[in-house]
C-alpha cells in the first residue's frame, strides 16, 4: 500500500489553518482582522493554539501506542491509571495550596517545595506515580491482561482518595472539574516549548522502537520468534506512553477522547506498518484538540466551555458517522 | 557425519511446577525434514517453542553447534524461523503486510521495507498461491486460506531452519500436496524442516519422526522403521495400523 | 370559677401569641406552637444569624464548617452541607432545624416530624430577609426591632469601610477570581455585590451570572485596575501568558485573600460588614504603593 502522503499533507496544511483560526478566535468570538502586533494574539492566542495542538498530538500518539500495546481498540493513554494519579495529584495541591501562604511560615521546607511545583508539576508526578504503581502490582509487563486489571484497579482506587480529598476540601471542587474536564485557557510559551521538546523525542523513540508494534501483530510468541525482545521493548513503549500522557495531562488537564479516537480517524488509510500510523495519529490529534479549542472559545464567548466536552462531542460524533455510512472499502487504493 | 541443525541433551521444559518436556536429548539432521508426532499433551508443541528459544528451559541446547542461547535475538531470529499451533493474526491486516512481517528480522525501523524484501514476498505468496489474495485482509479469509498466509510468513523469513507446530490443519488436499512439495524443494535447497504433525500419513512422508509421549522421546528414526511402527501402535494404544501403499506408508485407524 | 376561666383564658391567649408562622424560602409556611429553644442549624451564615441576634445559647448543634462565634466550635457537629448526621441530629431533639434550601435531608427530617425552615442566603438583601425571618422565628420581643438594629449596625460597618476606600479606588474596575481555572466572580455573587457597594466596578456584569468560566483573554482586555484572588494563586498571577500588561499586576494592585478571610465572602450572612470591612483594607493596602 502507498505511504498515506495524502492524508499526511492534508493534515498538515489542516493544521496551519487552524493555528490561524485559532489567532483570529478570542474572548470576541471570531474577528476577521488580525492584528498581528495585539499583545493578546501574540501572548494568549497564540500559545494557547499552538499548545492545544501539541497536547492533543501528544495524547493522539500515547493513544496510538497505547492500542498497539494492548491490541485492543478501546485502549486509551490513560489505561494505566495515569488520569486518576494526575487527578490525584492536583487534588492534593489544591488542598495543599488553601491552607495559605500566610499561614506557610509554619510548614516546612519540603511544603515549600510542593508550591513550587505548582498544579502542573503535581499532575505529571501524579501520572507517573500511578503508572509505576500499575507496573509493580501487575509485577512486570509481561502479561497484557494483568496489567490492564492493575491499571483499573489503581485507577479506581487513587479516584477514590481523589474524591475524599475533595470532600474534605470542597473549596477545591470548581478548580477540580475544570481540570477534569480539560482546559487550555492558559498555555504559555514555556509549555509549549516543553510540549514540543517531549513530543519530538516521544515520536522518534517510538518511530525507532515501532517494529515491536508490528510483531505484536501477530501475537507475542510470534514477535519473540522475529527477534524481538518483547518485554524490554514493552517497557520502553510504555515509558514513552506514559510520559507523553503525563506532560499533555498536566498541561491542560484530563482532555477525554483524543487519545482513544485519533488512531481510529487515521487507520483505515494507514495499513502495513505501525510507525506510520503513530505519526498520523499525532497529527490527528493535535487537529481534533486545536479544533476543539477553537470552538471552546468562539461558541460562548465571553464565556468558555470545556475543551474535554467538546473533544467528546466531535469525536464521538465522527465515529458515530462512521458506524452508520456503509463500509467504506479501506483497500481502495 | 551428518551435521546436525539443533541437538539437545536432557533438555527439561517446566510450565509452572509440571515438567512438560523432560529428559529431551534431539539430533535434528540438516537439510532434512525431521517430523514430530505424538498423542495429544505429549508435549509436542512446548518442545518445539522450547527449542525456537520462546520458552526457558534447562538442559544443553546447541544450534549449529553453539548454544542458543548465546546467540543474539535478530541472529536467531534469522537462523529459526517459528509457527505457531494457535498463529493469529490482526483482523485487518492485509496478507501482503502479514507476509511483509516475516520480513522483520531483516529491517530496522528507519529502513523499512527493500526492494529485496518485496521480491522475497511476492515469491511466496506466488509458491503458495496467494498473489490474487495479496490486498485482502485477514477476517475476509477462509480458515485455510489464512493457515497458508501465516505459513508464507514464516517462509518469508528464508531462515536455514524452519518449525512449523501444526501448519496445515485446516487446509484441503491440493494444498497439503503443495506444502509436500513445498518442504521439499526446501530441504533440496538444504533448509532444515522441523514440524509437528498430527496427520500421521504425512508425517511418515518425512526424513526422521520423533514420537514423543508424555514429555518424553520414545523413538527418532526414518519413517519405514519396523521399530517406530511398534511403537507408534504402542503409543497409540494399538488402535491403529501401519501399512504400505503405492510405496508411501500409510496409518489407519482400526 | 371566674378565676379559673380567667386563667385559662390567659394561658390560651399566651398559647395563641406564641405560635408563630414563617414562610420559608421554599415558599413553605411552618408554624411553630412556641418559641423554639433547641435550634439545630446547617449552614454557617444561618448560625451566624441567630447568635447575632442574641440567641446562641438556643443553638444545640451545627454543621461542621460553622466556626463564628468562639462559642459556636463547641457545639455538637453534625456533618457537612451534604452529609448531615441524621441520628446525631435527632438525638439532639430540636424544636426547629435551620439549613439550606438545596439539602437534600429536608424530606427525611419532615417525615421524622421536625419541624424545617429552609434559608438560603445568597445576596445582600437576602441577608436582610433572611435576618428578619430569623428573628420572627425566634420570637424575639420586638423581632423586627431587633433586626432593624442588627441590619443597621451591619449598614454602619459597610458604610464606614466604604469611607475608608482611598479615593483613586473609587469606580476602580475590579477582577475577582473565585476559583482557579478561570471562575471569576460576578456583579451577581454575592461578593459582587458588596464590591458594588464599596463603589467598585465588576468586570464581569451581571449578565453572565455568578460565577462564569472565563476566557482568559477576557480579563486581558479588560484591563482591571484591581484583583482580588486567593493568597496561594498570587505567585503565578504574572506567569499567566499576556497578563503582566494587566493595569493591576503592573501596579502591584493584587489583593491576596487567606483561606480564613475567604470563609467570610462566600457566606452571605451577618458578618457582611466585617467582609465589606476586610476588602476596604485590602484595598487600602493595594492602592498605597
Amino acid at each position: 500500500m502507498k505511504p498515506p502522503y495524502a492524508l499526511t499533507v492534508s493534515l498538515i496544511v489542516l493544521s496551519f489553518v487552524l493555528l490561524c483560526m485559532g489567532l483570529m478566535t478570542g474572548s470576541l468570538g471570531w474577528e476577521w482582522q488580525l492584528d498581528w502586533q495585539d499583545p493578546i494574539v501574540q501572548d494568549i492566542r497564540l500559545p494557547r493554539s499552538v499548545g492545544a495542538w501539541l497536547a492533543g498530538a501528544l495524547l493522539g500518539l500515547a493513544g496510538a501506542l497505547s492500542q498497539g500495546l494492548f491490541r485492543n481498540p478501546l485502549a486509551d493513554p490513560y489505561l494505566l491509571g495515569s488520569a486518576s494519579g494526575a487527578s490525584l495529584g492536583v487534588a492534593i495541591a489544591l488542598a495543599l495550596g488553601l491552607w495559605g501562604a500566610v499561614e506557610s511560615a509554619q510548614l516546612s521546607q519540603a511544603m515549600q517545595w510542593w508550591f513550587r511545583l505548582g498544579l502542573t508539576g503535581m499532575a505529571f508526578i501524579g501520572a507517573w506515580v500511578a503508572v509505576l504503581l500499575t507496573l509493580l502490582l501487575a509485577r512486570g509487563v509481561e502479561q497484557t491482561l494483568r496489567l490492564l486489571l492493575a491499571g483499573v484497579v489503581v485507577g479506581v482506587v487513587l479516584g477514590a482518595v481523589t474524591s475524599l480529598v475533595n470532600l474534605a476540601f470542597p473549596q477545591t471542587l470548581p478548580a477540580m472539574q475544570s481540570f477534569l474536564l480539560g482546559n487550555t485557557s492558559m498555555l504559555s510559551d514555556q509549555a509549549c516549548v516543553l510540549m514540543a521538546g517531549v513530543l519530538v523525542l516521544c515520536l522518534c523513540v517510538s518511530w525507532w522502537l515501532s517494529p515491536l508494534l508490528d510483531g505484536l501483530r501477530l501475537g507475542e510468541s510470534t514477535a519473540q520468534s522475529l527477534g524481538l525482545r518483547v518485554a524490554p521493548l514493552r517497557v520502553a513503549l510504555l515509558a514513552v506512553m506514559g510520559l507523553a500522557t503525563a506532560t499533555a495531562v498536566a498541561q491542560t488537564g484530563l482532555v477525554a477522547f483524543v487519545g482513544l479516537v485519533a488512531p481510529h480517524l487515521v487507520r483505515s488509510r494507514v495499513n502495513g506498518r505501525t510507525a506510520p500510523l503513530l505519526v498520523l495519529s499525532a497529527l490527528m490529534g493535535g487537529v481534533l484538540l486545536a479544533t476543539a479549542d477553537i470552538l471552546a472559545r468562539a461558541l460562548w464567548a465571553p464565556q468558555e466551555l470545556p475543551v474535554g466536552v467538546l473533544t467528546g462531542v466531535l469525536g464521538g460524533g465522527y465515529l458515530l458517522w462512521r458506524l452508520h455510512s456503509p463500509p467504506m472499502k479501506a483497500m481502495s487504493s | 557425519m551428518t551435521p546436525y541443525a539443533i541437538t539437545t541433551k536432557d533438555l527439561q521444559v517446566k510450565l509452572g511446577a509440571t515438567a512438560v518436556v523432560q529428559g529431551v536429548s534431539l539430533s535434528v539432521p540438516e537439510g532434512q525434514w525431521t517430523c514430530i508426532v505424538g498423542p495429544n499433551g505429549a508435549g509436542k508443541s512446548t518442545l518445539l517453542m522450547a527449542l525456537a528459544g520462546l520458552l526457558p528451559s534447562t538442559g544443553e541446547l546447541h544450534f549449529q553447534g553453539r548454544p542458543l542461547a548465546a546467540l543474539p535475538a535478530k541472529e536467531r531470529a534469522r537462523c529459526l524461523a517459528w509457527l505457531g499451533q494457535q498463529a493469529t493474526g490482526s483482523d485487518d491486516l492485509s496478507v501482503f503486510d502479514v507476509v511483509m512481517l516475516g520480513r522483520l528480522p531483516y529491517q530496522t525501523a528507519w529502513s523499512g521495507a527493500s526492494e529485496q524484501d518485496h521480491d522475497c514476498v511476492n515469491t511466496w505468496l506466488n509458491t503458495l498461491q496467494l498473489l490474487h489474495l495479496k490486498d485482502r485482509t485477514l477476517e475476509q479469509l477462509s480458515g485455510g486460506e489464512r493457515q497458508r498466509v501465516l505459513l508464507a510468513r514464516a517462509l518469508a523469513v528464508q531462515a536455514p531452519v524452519l518449525l512449523m507446530d501444526e501448519p496445515i490443519a485446516n487446509v484441503d488436499i491440493p494444498h497439503q500436496s503443495d506444502w509436500l512439495q513445498t518442504i521439499r524443494a526446501l530441504t533440496q535447497q538444504h533448509t532444515t524442516v522441523v514440524s509437528v504433525l498430527h496427520d500421521l500419513n504425512l508425517a511418515l512422508r518425512a526424513d526422521q519422526v520423533v514420537l514423543m509421549d508424555q514429555g518424553r522421546i520414545q523413538i527418532q528414526a526414518p519413517p519405514d522403521s519396523p521399530l517406530l511402527h511398534q511403537a507408534l501402535r504402542d503409543v497409540f494404544q494399538q488402535r491403529m495400523a501401519v501399512h504400505q501403499v503405492a510405496g508411501q506408508w500409510v496409518v489407519l485407524p482400526l | 370559677m371566674l378565676k379559673r376561666l380567667f386563667l385559662a383564658s390567659v394561658v390560651s391567649w399566651l398559647q395563641v401569641a406564641s405560635a408563630v408562622t414563617v414562610v420559608d424560602d421554599r415558599q413553605v409556611a411552618v408554624t411553630l406552637s412556641q418559641a423554639p429553644k433547641r435550634i439545630v442549624t446547617l449552614l454557617p451564615s444561618l448560625a451566624e444569624t441567630v447568635c447575632v441576634l442574641g440567641a446562641c445559647s438556643r443553638l444545640v448543634g451545627t454543621d461542621k464548617h460553622a466556626n463564628w462565634p468562639a462559642s459556636v466550635k463547641a457545639l455538637p457537629k453534625l456533618g457537612g452541607l451534604d452529609d448531615t448526621q441524621l441520628e446525631a441530629l435527632v438525638r439532639l431533639k430540636p424544636d426547629v432545624v435551620l439549613l439550606a434550601k438545596s439539602a437534600r435531608i429536608i424530606h427525611r427530617l419532615e417525615a421524622l416530624g421536625i419541624a424545617v425552615v429552609a434559608l438560603e442566603p445568597q445576596t445582600y438583601n437576602d441577608v436582610e430577609r433572611v435576618l428578619r425571618t430569623v428573628a420572627v422565628l425566634l420570637q424575639l420581643p420586638d423581632a423586627q426591632g431587633q433586626a432593624d438594629v442588627v441590619w443597621q449596625s451591619i449598614q454602619q460597618q459597610v458604610n464606614r469601610a466604604k469611607t475608608q476606600m482611598p479615593v483613586r479606588a473609587l469606580n476602580a474596575s475590579v477582577y475577582l477570581e473565585a476559583s482557579t481555572g478561570g471562575y471569576a466572580a460576578g456583579e451577581a455573587s454575592f461578593i459582587g455585590d458588596i464590591m458594588r457597594q464599596l463603589g467598585l466596578n465588576n468586570i464581569v456584569p451581571i449578565s453572565m451570572g455568578a460565577f462564569p468560566q472565563l476566557n482568559p483573554e477576557f480579563v486581558v482586555r479588560a484591563n482591571p485596575q484591581l484583583i482580588v484572588l486567593a493568597q496561594p494563586m498570587v505567585r503565578q498571577l504574572s506567569q499567566r501568558p499576556g497578563w503582566s500588561g494587566v493595569d493591576a499586576i503592573k501596579h502591584h494592585r493584587v489583593c491576596a485573600l487567606a483561606a480564613s478571610q475567604a470563609d467570610m465572602l462566600v457566606r452571605p450572612g451577618p458578618r457582611l460588614g466585617e467582609a465589606a470591612q476586610l476588602i476596604s483594607d485590602c484595598v487600602k493596602r493595594s492602592f498605597a504603593s
